[in-house]
Parts: structure tokens; sequence; C-alpha cells
């Protein structure tokens, strides 16, 4: 047996209890972060229970949608056959300006990532279901 | 996705290829040992009886016992559907070999029966290994 | 070097189907129920001991940061309840040789979400070239633990003429140990008409001869027994231990002997090498007042009786009639309910339960005096627990 099923399709975000509203937000075109009502911090990815201080008191907040690239990578290899048609694609690590980090690609810049690179977040929609954040240089 | 509706295929390139090309042929063929001539299965580098490496494959003769069953009336397999219930066998051969397997046509086996090999095409490349009662019991 | 390990804390989430948390979620609440039974801190935990990984359970690492742990020893098996008792004694190993100060074992799992990866074509892992974990093989669909279960149970009930009327007694009895369990899932009586007229999933097996399918997590923490001392509960003492037994004689569902798969044919007889834990443990078998053991399948109770030597080859079916292992009877088994009919929780919930017993806060299901339990497996590995 060669091959592994469902190869060629698009990889999807596994939806769980705990990121559920994440990928809600981003069908709505927000990001949403979870945040422990008694400590303040946000984290990524997200969890049930606050992993700085414990607390189940979670709230969903939306972020201003601005970070900065932390790390990137751009990708030669064909991993997924799907993507075949985007290599090379970057693939860059966002330290958004709340803390946590969130990965993704850097879309309409003609140059590669930049470590320090200031990014501004958007979303770009799959399909009826799935809408996945992106993020563009910010201007200035 | 799509549906899967085909029963599982076993992988026809590893190590039990010569064993899937025998049944193709007719054969059951299996390591049997040079060192010491003990029959192994499933293919293994090594003896497990006196630990040589050097092995060659041959036939053996393909009749055998009964020695357990059990009855799925759970439909794990999308592919099985239209064979529920269905019953899984473990046949000892002769040479004292374990196989999985099934009574060809779907019969009711029972512990101790005599079996022989049914060489059952699935596909255009796999032949399956089942058993069917000697003598048409 | 000798053990020296004792369980301090024990903490559940709730049991239950379809639950709306994570794993994780159900982790954290079982973790948060362990610091509150043993008065440890969040910040003492520093090892991690688990074995049902994603996406059935969780791995170690989300474990770790999910609950902002920090941590200097992990002991992960691969996803299958036969690491149970593995995954404890690598507890009761790293606090003995100083690796960690306390470890969590901590299972979540979420089997209605997952029950794919059981049997099927999203077992991934019973495709495996020579035969899966259970015997599965699946171009002749022969899948999941209950297959491996069934077939062996279809040749023993062959060998020994025991009968399914006979093996009903099993979960007959356990489920009388859950009426007096709060939390197990099952709350009504098992009669045998019941047993016999549920349908059948894997032919010898019925419906009730099969675990329960469901969610829930536990969290059992380890010390030294100088560190257990000084804390708030009773220490339950990890005395002895032996491992999984694999080999051609082993099917991981069938006493050695049976003759399922590659085991060569024997009496099955309990021999020295499946009874090591008592004498490491400095007790005799008669000195087990309650035995514990992963209960997926009630086969699985009789062939663990047999290869412990509680009673004779072929002689479990006869053994477990007339309540022996139920409430009050010989030889309990299972007293929380079991697989069967607490919950599944992969044997950990009867590590809380032992936990209860020897602490002497099981309620209504106490082994009076319990003093030297037993946790046992038809794979062989088995620890003693002590007061």
């Amino acid at each position: 047996m060669t091959g592994i099923e469902g190869q060629d399709l698009l990889p999807r975000p596994r939806i769980s209890p705990d990121n559920a509203p994440f990928w809600e937000g981003c069908r709505e075109g927000r990001l949403m972060l979870p945040t422990c009502t008694g400590c303040g911090r946000a984290h990524l990815p997200p969890g049930p229970v606050c992993p700085f201080c414990l607390s189940s008191a979670l709230d969903w907040r939306e972020a201003k949608g601005t970070g900065t690239i932390s790390t990137w990578t751009v990708v030669h290899k064909v991993w997924f056959p799907i993507f075949a048609d985007r290599v090379p694609y970057n693939v860059i690590q966002v330290q958004l300006d709340e803390g946590p980090r969130l990965t993704a690609r850097l879309v309409e810049s003609d140059a590669p990532p930049k470590v320090g690179q200031r990014v501004s977040v958007l979303f770009e929609q799959l399909d009826a279901e799935l809408a996945m954040p992106a993020f563009r240089p910010l201007a200035g | 996705m799509t549906e899967i509706t085909a029963k599982p295929l076993p992988r026809l390139d590893g190590p039990e290829a010569p064993f899937w090309a025998g049944l193709r042929e007719g054969e059951i063929r299996v390591q049997h040992c040079v060192a010491c001539g003990t029959p192994r299965f499933p293919a293994s580098r090594f003896c497990p009886e006196c630990h040589s490496d050097r092995a060659e494959w041959r036939a053996v003769e393909p009749r055998g016992e009964v020695e357990s069953h059990c009855t799925f009336h759970k439909c794990y397999f999308p592919g099985f559907v239209g064979d529920m219930p269905y019953t899984v066998i473990q046949v000892r051969l002769d040479c004292g070999l374990r196989f999985f397997s099934n009574i060809a046509d779907g019969g009711r086996p029972a512990t101790g029966q005599r079996v022989a090999a049914v060489f059952e095409p699935a596909t255009a490349d796999v032949v399956l290994l089942k058993f069917a009662p000697e003598d048409g019991a | 070097m000798k053990i020296n390990a004792a369980i301090v804390g024990t903490g559940a989430s709730t049991f239950g189907r379809f639950l709306p948390q994570s794993q994780l979620g159900l982790a954290a609440e079982a973790f948060k129920a362990a610091l509150e039974d043993s008065g440890l801190k969040r910040e003492e935990i520093d090892g991690l001991s688990m074995h049902m990984g994603s996406p059935l359970g969780l791995d170690y690492d989300r474990v770790a940061d999910g609950l902002g742990l920090n941590i200097r020893y992990v002991n992960q098996g691969w996803t299958h309840g036969r690491f149970v008792t593995n995954a404890l004694q690598h507890a009761a190993l790293a606090v003995s040789a100083g690796m960690a100060e306390v470890v969590a074992c901590v299972t979540a799992i979420s089997f209605t979400r997952e029950r794919a990866i059981l049997g099927g074509p999203g077992d991934i892992e019973g495709h495996r070239e020579e035969g899966g974990t259970h015997g599965e093989s699946p171009p002749y669909g022969l899948t999941a633990p209950a297959g491996g279960a069934a077939i062996a149970m279809q040749r023993y009930m062959a060998r020994y003429g025991t009968t399914s009327e006979e093996l009903a007694a099993v979960p007959m009895q356990i489920r009388r140990h859950a009426l007096r369990n709060p939390d197990a899932i099952m709350q009504q009586e098992l009669t045998l008409e019941d047993h016999q007229s549920s349908r059948m999933v894997v032919d010898p097996l019925h419906l009730f001869d099969c675990c329960l399918i469901t969610d829930g997590a536990v969290v059992t923490f380890v010390t030294t027994e100088e560190r257990a001392r000084d804390l708030r509960q009773k220490p339950v003492r990890i005395a002895g231990m032996q491992g999984i037994r694999s080999g051609r004689d082993e099917f991981i569902f069938a006493p050695p002997g049976l003759g399922i798969s590659q085991q060569p044919e024997s009496d099955s007889a309990s021999r020295p090498v499946d009874r090591e834990v008592y004498g490491l443990a400095g007790v005799s078998r008669d000195d087990v007042q309650g035995l514990y053991t992963y209960d997926a399948f009630s086969p699985l109770v009789l062939f663990t009786l047999e290869r412990f030597g509680f009673c004779g080859t072929g002689e479990a079916a006869g053994f477990v009639q007339n309540g022996t292992i139920g409430p009050g009877g010989r030889l309990p088994v299972n007293t929380n309910g079991g697989l069967l009919s607490e919950a599944h929780v992969a044997g950990w919930n009867h590590m809380r339960e032992i936990t209860r017993q020897i602490r002497g806060t099981a309620g209504d299901r106490q082994i009076p005096g319990a003093e030297v339990l037993q946790w046992g497996t038809v794979w062989g590995d088995s620890i003693i627990f002590t007061a």
C-alpha cells in the first residue's frame, strides 16, 4: 500500500472545544485570544485554563491584529501535494503585541520576511467553514 | 473526503512479498531456516529458534485445523458491510504455523475442524489465503 | 535500586460520554483535584508519566505547556491501555532514582470523540504488516481489541467448556461494585438476562462483556516514602513491581500457552515467573485482599485470575460464580466498577480506587482493613500496594 489516504486534500486544523472560538473568530474576520480574567495574560495555543496561573476564568478577547515577525522560513520541498504550486512558500511566526505567538504566512510582500518586521493580520476564506489568518507588512 | 468502500488490502512490497507472490501462484510459501529447518511466519530476519539469519522461501502443505474463531457483529470496516456478520478464524497448518483468515464462502467454522487452503483473488494483484472444510464437510 | 515510592495524591474529572471539555480540559480538572487532595503546589510537580497520547489522549508536551509545569522527567508510552502499569512503574522508578521529586501520571481520554482509532480504517496501527498489537489482520476483517479478546475467549471456551452464562458472572459482579460508586456511569443492576440478551459485538463477546466507551481524566501523584510522610494523606506504598511480559509466548489478551496467534500451546499453568511480584513486595498471594485488573473485556478477568494463580487453569469461570469477586466476596475485583461499569480511564480509575481503599476512604466499598492490594493484568505486569 503506498500513499496516504487524503494526501491530496487541504490540511485542515483540528477543531477542539478549546480552540473552536479562535476559528469562529477567523470566520468573522476577528483575531480572538483566550485571556485570563485573573492575571490578565493571553495565551496560545488555546487551552482550557490559563497556563500562567491555572485559572479557568478565561475570556475570549479580540486582539489588535498587529505584531512582529519573530522568526520565519521558506519551504522548498513539496510535503503536501496540494501546496505543490505554491512552493517555495514562506511560513512565519508572529509575536502578537499581546504576547502570544502565532504561526501563519506572510502575504502581499515581494520581499522575504524579516525578523523584527511589523505586520498586521488579515483573513483568507478557504471555504464555507474555514478561514485562516495571514499577515501583511504593516505600512510605515 | 472519499468514502472507503473497498476492503483493506495488505502491503505487497514489504518483507512478506514472497508470501503474497506464492498465494498468487496457489502456494503457501513461507521462510524456512536454512540452519535448523523450522518454518516461520510472519517473515523475520532471524530464526526465532536458532537465530540463524539464513532462510529460504518454500511452500508448505496447505492443510490444517481451525483453532479458534470469532464473529463480528459490529461493522468496523465499511468494506465489510455486505458480509455482516462475518467470522474470522485462526488456522494452524499441519506444519505448525498459524494464520488468521476466513472460511471461503462464509461458512460456519468449528474449533478442531480440518480445513484446506483456498486461494481467493481479491484484486488484480492480491490473492488472499482463505480456507474451506476438507472433503466438503 | 530499591523501589521507594508511594501514591500521595489522586484527582479525577467527571466521567461521562460526549463531555464538552477537551482532554486537556478534563486533565486540568483532575490535576487541580489532585493538588487539592495532596496539598501539593503546582510548582512541586517536576515529572510526568503518561501513555494515552494524542489524539485519543494527551501528549506530555501539551500537558506541560497547557498546565504551565516545569518538568525535568518525562515518560510517555505509546497509545495503549496496556501501558498503565508501566507508566505508574516509571513514576516509581523516577522518584526512587532521584530523577524527579513528584511525578504526575496524567491520563485524559476522549473515547467518545476518537473511537475510530480503536478499529476499522481509523486504526492505522492495526495495518502493521505482521499483524496489529491485538492480532489485527484487516484483509480478513480481524480488527479492534474486541476482536483479539473474542478470538482468545473462543479458544478458551473450546478448551474448558466455559459458557457465556458463566462468563457473565464477571460483568455482573463488577456491576455490583459500581452500584456503590456514585462516580460510576452504570448505575443499574446487570442481570444474566440483560447480559445474554445484549447484542453480540464480536462473538462470543456480548455488549456487556466489553468496557465502556467514555471520556474522563485521572491524575495520580507519586513521590518517595520520606516525602509522602510529610504530606496530608496516608501514603499508598508501592511495595513491589513486575513488568510487561513479551515474547512468542505472549498474546496480549490470552494466557501463555492458550495457542492464540503464534503462542506455543501448553497447559497455561501459572509459573513462578508470573508471580515474582509477591516475593519482591514481601507478601504472599494469600495476603492480597483485593485484586484490580484491566477489565477491557470480561475474559481478561478470568485469564488474570489464572495467570497469577488465584485459581487453577480452566477454573476461573467456576471461581467467579457465587459472588467470590463481588462486594463482600472472598477476593473482590475492581471495587470501583472497573472499565466495565465505572468508566474507561485506562485503569487509572482503578488506581484511584486502590488509593482510597488503602487510605480507608472507600466508603460503602471499603474492603475492611485493606492493607495489601494487587493490580495485575493478563499481560503479566503487576504492582502490589500496601499501607
